[in-house]
């Protein structure tokens, strides 16, 4: 990286508890407008969470209390004049189980472009044929836009759903492990799908495998027990980490 | 024979148990089998004796208005059994009923599974199911007492009739409706309420525009559940809506539904004649209704599978 780029996102001491269970014990992260940043660590080390606390999806559970502070482009995304709707439409988030709503693949992408009350019909033909195309989508389904989506293969699913997301246009992709539960070509299809979007958004990715992390991030941290252990430079972090546990877990002695 | 051998070929403890099992299982299915057949064949032989032993045409029996087969009509020579009156007071009733619950269920069921979960389940779901449980003459007799009074003084007139039929009706098919649509609501996955709220869709966006279309052969299942229960509701029915067998000219005049005819007349006639024989084409045509209605039922679940 050899340009300095801007700071979209930056969280200072998050904490979250569930219940009263501390679950996050202070995160400060900074996260640059365009490029790759992964969150990995082992199971229960709370990323997800994290992430999930980026566009307040936590405010659909009970018992969740979230503190810290969250500056998006100078706003704080917790406070009480938030409007969580458009916080959402700037901070979409892609799921680990591919998604599509039962409608067909057209009405999926326009989805949230209708919700925002885009009614014309050329706009909405646009953005549906742009965001699939930033999806890398369109040349498999152009034909099929009225289909249902239910009907394609996980992996084009998943990248209807980036589609959706995308035809919002957000500042910021949050994506929740979002291969896991595809095939290894799959896979690759969404990684190369999100390597050609990196100069476009801000994405945070949480991932388990640590392979495609340092194939497809520029930043990564590394997360363990609810604790921030290690962030930077994704090839620092693979090849010359500063803390033992950052190394124990890229080298797999633990976790 | 050594001591293997032989128990290998002795049946086991187990597998005579498993074949009792069966047995057992095979017995009540052929019984319960056995019941629906000869339901279905009694009723259908009953029914159909009008048309064969009476010589009455189908046509003027489902199509004719005049309903009163003790007395030959003048004009005709024949017994009255336009059967036309009933048919459509009873359609009306479910219709009207139907279309006035949906409403209600579906709002009932949102507030329940989406917006108020805690005091839905813990009090919401109780008082549906004793709702659902209540004698239908109960509801007759706050209906005698309630709404006809109520729909006389609105509309003038005696009460009794198609209108206080609905609103009875509304009442006790509001809890199928709604316990079957809360069913509905809550299999629809949690992640398409989260992926609607991911790109920025209100709480109100999610519930309509994509928990209620994910929901929707569900809903409509309950909906025609409703209307089946309505359509074969007999007592309370005919408590409040008149029992006059004539093509009703308003709501609010008395008028006669399959069922209140039904319960009415069957212990008043002779096995054998035409007046008792129309009774049961009555039920031949309460029989196969309910046959659509099940039909229907099958086929939007078939048709709304999410695919």
């Amino acid at each position: 990286m050899t340009k300095q780029s801007e700071t979209i996102l930056q969280t200072r001491n998050v904490k979250l508890w569930y219940g009263d269970k501390e679950a996050l014990h202070g995160i400060d992260l900074d996260f640059a407008n365009k490029g790759i940043t992964a969150l990995i660590g082992p199971s229960g080390s709370c990323k997800t969470t994290y992430l999930r606390a980026l566009n307040r999806m936590h405010d659909l559970e009970e018992n969740v209390t979230v503190t810290g502070s969250f500056n998006l482009l100078g706003k704080d995304i917790y406070a009480p004049t938030t409007d969580t709707v458009d916080l959402r439409k700037r901070v979409g988030m892609v799921f680990q189980q591919p998604n599509p709503f039962p409608f067909s693949i057209y009405d999926n992408v326009a989805f949230g472009l209708r919700l925002a009350g885009v009614k014309d019909k050329k706009t909405l033909d646009q953005a549906v044929e742009e965001s699939l195309k930033a999806a890398s989508i369109w040349d498999e389904v152009k034909d099929e836009l009225n289909k249902s989506a239910l009907g394609l293969s996980g992996g084009q699913q998943q990248r209807v759903s980036i589609a959706r997301v995308l035809a919002t246009k957000p500042d910021v992709l949050l994506l929740d492990e979002p291969t896991s539960a595809l095939d290894p070509v799959s896979s690759h299809n969404i990684e190369e799908t999100l390597l050609s979007l990196r100069d476009q958004y801000a994405m945070i990715i949480v991932t388990h495998s640590l392979s495609q992390a340092s194939r497809i991030s520029d930043k990564t941290a590394f997360f363990l027990s609810g604790n921030l252990v290690e962030f930077g430079d994704t090839r620092k972090i693979f090849l010359e980490p500063e803390k033992k546990e950052t190394a124990d877990y890229i080298s797999g002695r633990f976790g | 024979m050594d001591l293997i051998t032989e128990k290998i070929k002795k049946t086991s403890l187990s597998t005579k148990q498993d074949r009792f099992g069966k047995f057992i299982s095979a017995l009540a299915l052929i019984l319960i089998t056995a019941v629906v057949v000869l339901i279905f064949g009694f009723v259908i032989t009953r029914g159909l004796a009008t048309f064969t032993t009476n010589k009455v045409s189908v046509s003027k029996f489902l199509f004719g208005t005049n309903w009163n087969p003790s007395v030959v009509d003048p004009k005709t020579g024949q017994p009255g059994i336009g059967a036309l009156p009933l048919i459509t007071g009873s359609l009306a009733v479910t219709v009207l009923a139907a279309i006035i619950a949906t409403p209600f269920a579906i709002g009932t069921a949102v507030f329940m599974t989406e917006i108020a979960k805690k005091r839905g389940s813990r009090i919401m779901q109780p008082v549906i199911e004793l709702l659902v449980g209540i004698p239908s003459v109960v509801y007759g007799v706050i209906g005698l007492a309630v709404v006809v009074p109520a729909v006389r003084s609105i509309f003038g007139g005696t009460g009794l009739g198609i209108l206080s039929g609905t609103i009875v009706l509304f009442v006790m098919i509001l809890p199928t409706i709604t316990s079957m649509t809360v069913d509905a609501l809550k299999g629809v996955p949690r992640y398409y309420r989260e992926s609607a709220l991911a790109i920025g869709a209100t709480r109100w966006q999610m519930i309509y525009k994509v928990i209620l279309r994910a929901a929707t052969p569900g809903i409509l299942t309950a909906i025609v559940f409703g209307m089946a229960r309505a359509f074969g509701e007999a007592l309370a029915v005919q408590m409040v809506i008149g029992n006059a067998a004539k093509m009703p000219g308003s709501l609010v005049s008395p008028a006669a539904t399959l069922t209140s005819v039904l319960t009415m007349g069957i212990g008043n006639t002779v096995m054998g004649t035409l007046q008792n024989n129309v009774l049961w084409s009555l039920a031949m045509i309460l029989l196969l209704m309910s046959l659509v209605f099940n039909l229907l039922i099958r086929w939007i679940g078939r048709k709304g599978e999410l695919k």
